[in-house]
């Protein structure tokens, strides 16, 4: 057994069992864990096929991003995997017969697997195109020389952006639908918490941030109480008027969330506030700590 | 890479060039507050393109290797998508704004869901296709769930997104096998290397694969579960959207990978096609009666629909195609109208989705009410309406394909569904009285409701030309 | 003009059936009179001044699909003008006649629905149309129009007592029996359709001779196609015109009101299916079984409707079978192949029988709507001129002539032209016919007189308040009365020749181009025998079976459907009727005598002997100019006067008693309501019923309701069940679905 013949055993072992206990283990962090063995191990059988650009993306992309994302996501979601094994656990006889049928099928397809006739030739590397301008330019000699010598990086990116540049693109339009839709999803600009604008800030002087009130003593707390109100009032207009105001989209969906959440909202609400009558005097110091 | 393969995806490229733009000068000015315009522009760019599809003409063209193919099929898809994509748009712009819903991300990933659509009608490989797949269906997960915060909303945009991956997952799964059988992806290398007669089992179990991917997307049954709870809990102009061109360009796309690359074997996904037809008029028109929310009947009311289209697919010959395209240019066009009703029915100010709530309803708006009557027959196939020509072109192409069982078992079908569509006209003419509705539309809603209804009547002249338009888009298709 | 004729009765119904409340009912009942009147006149203009060619007047053009073509056009022949004058003739008249008759009637009260008049006029006026059609019509298609459009007609007007059952019941016993006639005429068309390619009269008459050298395959067998489709089309005609077995509508429909029985079920559509066969003489010529059994029909049904006439006690139930009765005779001219001495009976029974009806509505009018004779007597001075009228018309049925010439009423030349031919028919169907024919003479003469007896002599009986109050009708019903009394009269003496002279004249009247072959073959058939005669014309009318088939289409003398009507070169019946030996033809004046005087003793009291000696005696002389011998005519008026006196006033109710089976069979119409009501009536009610209980109630309605109300709402349920909202279970339907198309391409696809 060769060396190679050994490492390709050897990682293939392991991105199965890794598949296989990614899906089997108990706790989801292992399972991540599991999965970037795969990944690792997958990253090894391209490096034995000679694809070392794409090894590399592998481990970068899906072991240093993907995967390490989904060990967070999965630490800080908390989910009950327990829980909702046990409700597998009712459909896993059904579940095992399906999964086994289907098996068996695919078995039996893959037994008497046969490809076309034609297969072999249509399946063929596809061909990087050699563009007369760079044989002319005298890095290489002539087009074998280009074939032969170009790396793996340059020949992917050459087809990536030749004969591939339409799903290259179509890919590229997808991300950009995820992410509008990642932050249409979830962009939520808040009313009621502090931000900080800088323009704002600048241009605060005393004679509008200050105001001095001759207070009587033991008499009139309720004016000292609405002072920093005010203020923080003042300033919010000025902020409106400074730049585009993005909550103002929010303020429906969440006067919405009221109505389209159902009762269970404003039922908790109702009943939270005769709940606490006492704290009614917090009030202020909150709108006090917005307004800073 | 050629100005002919660009040329080729023009009226794409420039859609998503618009998207970009758009998206740029929507961050960059007023963001929500120019949204009422963007959705007008886009809603004009949409039927601008449209309209330079529909009269520019043009041969058979592919583009990239084959990766896109620009035919006749292609164009009378991409134009019936353009225009409803534009018409839902419109309808859609009072409701949202009503709501607070519009955003203006809401056109651009319209529009861009529209430009996956217009890659999948013309995908001439499985890679092009799985892309505008991918593309449509991303946009519209975000559409779905764009009420975030109702829990109905976010719930229909996690269970589309979650059952649209595992069906990508399939599709996937038996693109790679039939990759496996053919050595390519190109549809061109998929036909020449299945030819003609038996097929491996392998390649079987991809194409079964493939087709229940696409399934899934036609919403038809038993891959169409996701429906009724999408279309309910997405805002209605989203549905409104979901249920007219999503479902044209899925049925372009299953048209074109079926004949495109399995025409050779017609007789292999000819059967499973007329499964999948039976089982969604039938599971369509049973699931129907038991609703009384009209979104909810709405999306049962499309998966059978989907099912009769299917079955002009199942006839496997170019007349099945072209009367496949008839159904479904005559189901986007009756769909605009009912949504355009829907989307009109308000109490208070408030979304009313109960039928119930429509009884009486022709007493206090007859006009309304009216176009309403001939919008549902036209649905349920009732003679002379043109949706009866619709079931009329579909049931030919079944006998004519010698599937007598599959006419008889679609006409016993559109009894059924026929049911529940005459039971909103019952509770509308003779329904006890509801709270009344308000009486207002908006000009826009009014306009497609009856513009919708009168093609209804009127089209059944000569259904406005389309049957040739199909005929020989069918044609481009099927060879 | 024979346009308008055919559209003046349909403008008067629309006008009085739908503008009666625009134009009032007075208004409505004189546009629809003032309407037919119009068309009488024009009909009689035709009628005098008929060229010998055959008019097509094409109105529109009505059906065309495929090979089938049909104009809607009116065929103007001699049958054609003969139908016209007879159907607008009586129309008009009855028209005039209700004024007065339905003038006032306690069938429909005051209030809503009173207004009756304008509505019988409408319909009246629409039988006529329906009427014209079918006489003017130009094709099968047509004339079916017509054939249903009267019985639609007839419907309406048997059941215009609505508000009577048993009005409806007869209605729709009247719709149903003819619907099976129907049934047999709509399958004729096909079969011609079907063998012709074509449903124009022309073209079927010229196809005739071939039709009879072909064969088609019905009911798992062979048939001469001329057989079958003669014989489908003559079923329609016994429905029509009420023959055996499908006559049981006819003495029900008279719940109709009087003018329509004399309009509808005497003159005019009964005669419908007599018409059929006329016009359809060419191909009746090829078809000479059905031949034999129109005549066995015919026969039967005038023999049979004569003796339940002779015990009927409503007056207009006796005219009825009176009515079925002769229309049995003429479906014996007809089948004998005298088309024109059927036409004649028809033309003039039209007249009498029309007479006798409005005469009789005249008595019950009179008579406060009581119908039954037994309260009826001694009205001859009440209401002397309807009485006048009556006695004209039963004289006219009765058939009262000097015998061996031709001046007699009207009846006495188209009947005896009847009884003649069927007797010179020479088949043994014929001879049978004759047989019938002669004693339902003497038992018509017999039934005619005992109505007049019992309604106009004697002692007034029954409800005396009535009679106090009888009263001669109204001058609009006496004058119908009096023009019909005129044609009863004199249409016989005026228009024999024509119908029954010779064969040139009869050619001649009806436009058949001449043939010397016809003439000279005729000249062969000059019987002189007696006896002889009849079994000699037998072998050669077994003979000529053979001949029609066998007679080459071309050489055809006279090419079918040329004239009105068509009689084949070997048919001299009409011939060989005016060579009858002269016993036979004095036999119906004898039949005649015989049935007067037995009604004359029974319901006469105290008739002097003097007078039954005298009838006897009548008899005698008679038979002796005939050149019975003299022997046989003495004792035959020997027989006669003693069987008169041997007939006692009252002997009626004793007969009755003593020979109750009989009487009670004729009573009760020999049973056919029973017979039919155990089996056909109780069959399809019973199955009927149990369709309606067990196939429609629980296999149809149990289905559909089953499905669309527990299996649709089972599976709505299942479908609702499996909507669960989570998400792994749409999931697990999906890989569900996968599964099954897996394993059914595992199983069934694939290598």
């Amino acid at each position: 057994m060769t060396f190679a013949a050994f490492a390709f055993y050897l990682f293939a072992f392991a991105v199965v069992a890794g598949g296989l206990m990614v899906v089997v283990a108990r706790n989801p962090v292992h399972s991540v864990l599991w999965l970037i063995l795969c990944f690792l191990s997958s990253a090894g059988l391209f490096v034995l096929v000679g694809a070392e650009f794409v090894a590399m993306l592998l481990i970068i992309v899906y072991v240093g991003a993907v995967a390490v994302l989904f060990l967070f996501v999965v630490m800080m979601l908390d989910v009950d995997f327990a829980e909702l094994k046990a409700e597998m656990a009712n459909y896993m006889p059904l579940g095992l017969v399906i999964g086994v049928v289907l098996l068996m099928q695919l078995g039996i397809a893959f037994g008497v697997w046969q490809s076309a006739d034609i297969a072999e030739s249509q399946r063929a590397a596809p061909v990087i195109a050699v563009g007369a301008e760079d044989v002319g330019e005298g890095l290489f000699s002539d087009s074998d020389a280009l074939l032969s010598q170009t790396h793996n990086t340059r020949a992917l990116g050459t087809l990536i952006y030749d004969d591939y540049l339409l799903l290259f693109q179509l890919a590229g339009l997808i991300l950009l639908v995820a992410m509008i839709g990642a932050i249409v999803l979830t962009l939520r600009h808040r009313t009621d918490i502090k931000r900080q604008n800088i323009v704002a800030q600048m241009m605060r002087d005393p004679a509008k941030a200050m105001e001095l009130k001759d207070v009587k003593p033991g008499r009139d707390y309720d004016r000292t109480r609405t002072l920093p109100h005010r203020r923080c009032r003042a300033v919010r207009d000025r902020h409106f008027r400074a730049v585009p105001e993005p909550q103002e989209r929010d303020r429906h969906p969440d006067e919405h969330r009221i109505d389209a959440a159902g009762g269970e909202h404003q039922f908790r609400g109702v009943l939270g506030l005769p709940g606490r009558p006492g704290r009614a005097g917090l009030h202020p110091v909150r709108a006090d700590r917005g307004g800073g | 890479m050629t100005n002919a393969d660009i040329q080729t995806v023009l009226p794409e490229v420039l859609l998503a060039a618009y998207a970009m733009l758009a998206l740029m000068f929507g961050v960059y000015t007023t963001k929500d507050k120019v949204a009422p315009l963007l959705v007008w522009v886009t809603s004009a760019v949409l039927a601008v393109l449209g309209l330079w599809i529909l009269t520019g003409g043009g041969g058979d063209v592919a583009a990239f290797g084959g990766m896109i193919v620009n035919d006749a099929f292609a164009r009378f898809a991409k134009v019936v998508i353009l225009f409803s994509a534009a018409a839902v748009l419109l309808m859609s712009e009072g409701y949202m704004a009503k709501r607070g819903l519009l955003r203006f991300e809401y056109p651009l990933l319209v529009a861009l869901a529209v430009v996956g659509m217009m890659v999948m009608v013309s995908a001439g490989d499985l890679m092009a296709l799985y892309m505008g797949l991918e593309l449509q269906s991303l946009a519209l997960y975000v559409v779905a769930a764009l009420r975030r915060d109702s829990v109905k909303s976010t719930e229909a945009g996690l269970k589309y997104f979650v059952l649209g991956a595992l069906s990508s997952g399939l599709l996937l799964y038996g693109a790679s096998l039939v990759y496996g059988f053919a050595g390519t992806t190109l549809f061109t290398g998929i036909i020449a290397a299945v030819g003609e007669g038996q097929a491996p089992l392998g390649l079987l179990f991809g194409l079964v694969f493939v087709i229940a991917g696409m399934a899934f997307k036609v919403s038809a049954a038993p891959f169409h579960m996701w429906t009724p709870d999408v279309y309910e809990g997405s805002p209605t102009p989203v549905t409104a959207f979901f249920a007219t061109a999503p479902k044209m360009a899925a049925m372009g796309l299953f048209a074109r990978v079926v004949h495109d690359a399995f025409g050779g074997v017609v007789g292999d996904w000819q059967q499973i096609v007329a499964f999948l037809a039976v089982a969604s008029m039938f599971l369509g028109g049973i699931a129907a009666i038991g609703q009384r929310n009209i979104k909810r009947l709405m999306a049962y009311s499309s998966i059978s629909h989907m099912g009769f289209a299917l079955m002009g697919l199942a006839a496997g010959t170019a007349f099945g195609v072209q009367a496949m395209l008839v159904y479904m240019a005559i189901y986007v066009t009756m769909n605009i109208g009912v949504f355009a009703f829907i989307l009109a029915m308000e109490r208070d100010g408030a979304p009313v989705v109960r039928i119930d709530e429509l009884g009486g309803y022709s007493k206090r708006e007859p006009l309304r009410a009216l176009a309403m009557l001939v919008l549902l027959f036209s649905l349920a196939g009732v003679p002379p309406l043109v949706g009866f020509f619709g079931k009329f072109y579909v049931l030919r192409a079944a006998m004519d394909a010698g599937m007598t069982w599959l006419a008889i078992a679609a006409v016993i079908a559109a009894v059924i569904n026929a049911f529940y569509y005459l039971r909103i006209v019952f509770l509308m003419y003779f329904g006890e009285d509801a709270e009344a509705m308000d009486s207002g539309i908006s000009p826009v809603l009014w306009g497609f409701l009856m513009a919708s209804a009168a093609i209804m009547v009127v089209g059944i002249i000569n259904l406005f030309g389309v049957e040739a338009i199909a005929a020989t888009a069918a044609a481009a298709l099927v060879n | 003009m024979a346009t308008i004729i055919l559209f003046a009765p349909l403008l008067g119904a629309l006008i009085g059936g739908l503008g009666w409340r625009v134009i009032g009912e007075p208004a409505a009942q004189w546009i629809t009179t003032g309407l037919l009147f119009l068309a009488a006149i024009l009909s009689w203009v035709i009628f005098l001044t008929l060229g010998p060619e055959t008019e097509h007047i094409q109105i529109l053009r009505w059906i065309e699909s495929g090979s089938l073509s049909t104009d809607w056009a009116i065929r103007l022949d001699r049958l054609t003008s003969i139908m016209l004058v007879v159907i607008t003739t009586v129309s008009a008249l009855v028209h005039l006649y209700s004024f007065g008759y339905m003038g006032h009637d306690e069938n429909f009260g005051e209030g809503e629905g009173s207004e009756y008049k304008a509505r019988f006029f409408a319909y009246l006026s629409f039988f006529t149309f329906a009427m014209l059609c079918l006489v003017t019509a130009d094709n099968l298609v047509q004339m079916f129009f017509g054939w249903e459009g009267v019985g639609l007609a007839s419907y309406l007007l048997i059941g215009f007592y609505y508000k009577k059952p048993s009005a409806n019941a007869a209605a729709i016993k009247a719709f149903v029996v003819n619907r099976i006639g129907d049934f047999g005429f709509a399958l004729g068309i096909f079969a011609l359709y079907l063998l012709t390619d074509s449903i124009r009269f022309d073209d079927i008459f010229a196809a005739t001779p071939e039709l009879a050298q072909t064969s088609i395959r019905f009911l798992w067998t062979d048939w001469n196609a001329a057989e079958l489709t003669a014989f489908l089309l003559f079923i329609g005609a016994m429905g029509k015109s009420a023959q055996f077995f499908l006559h049981t509508w006819l003495p029900d429909a008279m719940e109709g009101p009087t003018p329509v029985s004399a309009l509808i079920h005497a003159a005019t559509m009964v005669t419908a299916g007599v018409f059929l066969v006329c016009r359809f003489s060419p191909l009746m010529e090829f078809a000479p079984y059905t031949q034999t059994f129109i005549v066995i029909i015919g026969a039967t049904t005038a023999f049979f409707a004569a003796t339940v006439g002779l015990v009927q006690n409503d007056i207009k139930r006796v005219i009825a079978y009176s009515t079925c009765s002769q229309l049995g005779y003429m479906f014996v001219a007809a089948g004998v192949g005298v088309y024109s001495v059927a036409m004649f009976h028809l033309l003039t029974h039209a007249f009498f029988k029309a007479m006798l009806f409005l005469g009789a509505g005249s008595v019950i009018h009179a008579m406060h709507h009581e119908q039954d004779m037994r309260n009826y007597g001694g009205l001859k001075d009440k209401i002397p001129l309807t009485f006048w009228a009556m006695l004209i018309g039963t004289l006219a049925i009765t058939g009262v002539g000097i015998p061996l010439t031709h001046y007699g009423f009207a009846g006495f030349l188209s009947k005896d032209a009847i009884i003649e031919s069927a007797f010179a028919g020479g088949t043994n169907a014929a001879s049978f016919a004759f047989w019938a024919l002669v004693i339902a003479a003497a038992m018509t003469s017999f039934y005619s007189w005992r109505l007049m007896f019992m309604t106009f002599w004697g002692e007034a009986r029954g409800d005396m308040h009535a009679h106090g109050h009888a009263h001669e009708s109204p001058r609009s019903m006496l004058a119908p009365l009096g023009v019909l009394a005129v044609g009863s009269v004199l249409a016989g003496m005026i228009w024999v020749g024509p119908f029954f002279g010779d064969h040139a004249e009869v050619e001649e009247f009806f436009g058949i181009p001449h043939a010397e072959g016809a003439e000279a073959h005729a000249g062969l058939g000059g019987p002189e025998l007696m006896f002889g005669a009849a079994l000699a014309a037998t072998e050669a009318e077994g003979d000529d079976h053979g001949d029609k088939a066998a007679v080459d289409p071309e050489n055809l003398p006279v090419q079918p459907g040329e004239g009105a009507i068509y009689m084949h070169p070997s048919n001299h019946t009409l011939d060989d009727a005016h060579h009858a030996p002269k016993w036979v033809k004095v036999s119906p004046f004898i039949a005649m005598l015989l049935g007067f005087g037995i009604a004359l003793s029974m319901y006469m009291r105290g008739v002097p002997v003097l007078a039954k000696l005298g009838l006897g005696a009548l008899g005698a002389v008679v038979l002796f100019v005939a050149k019975v011998p003299l022997a046989l005519a003495i004792l035959g008026g020997v027989v006669l006067a003693a069987i008169f006196l041997l007939t006692r006033f009252g002997m009626n109710e004793t007969l009755a008693a003593n020979q109750a089976p009989l009487y009670r069979f004729f009573l009760n119409k020999w049973y056919f309501d029973e017979i039919y009501d155990a089996t056909f009536v109780r069959g399809a009610k019973w199955l009927g019923r149990f369709l309606w209980k067990k196939g429609d109630g629980m296999v149809i309605d149990g289905t559909i309701n089953g499905v669309a109300m527990e299996i649709v709402p089972f599976f709505t349920r299942l479908a609702g069940r499996a909507q669960s909202g989570y998400m792994f279970h749409y999931a697990a339907a999906m890989v569900l679905g996968i599964v099954i198309f897996i394993t059914w391409m595992t199983l069934w696809g694939g290598q």
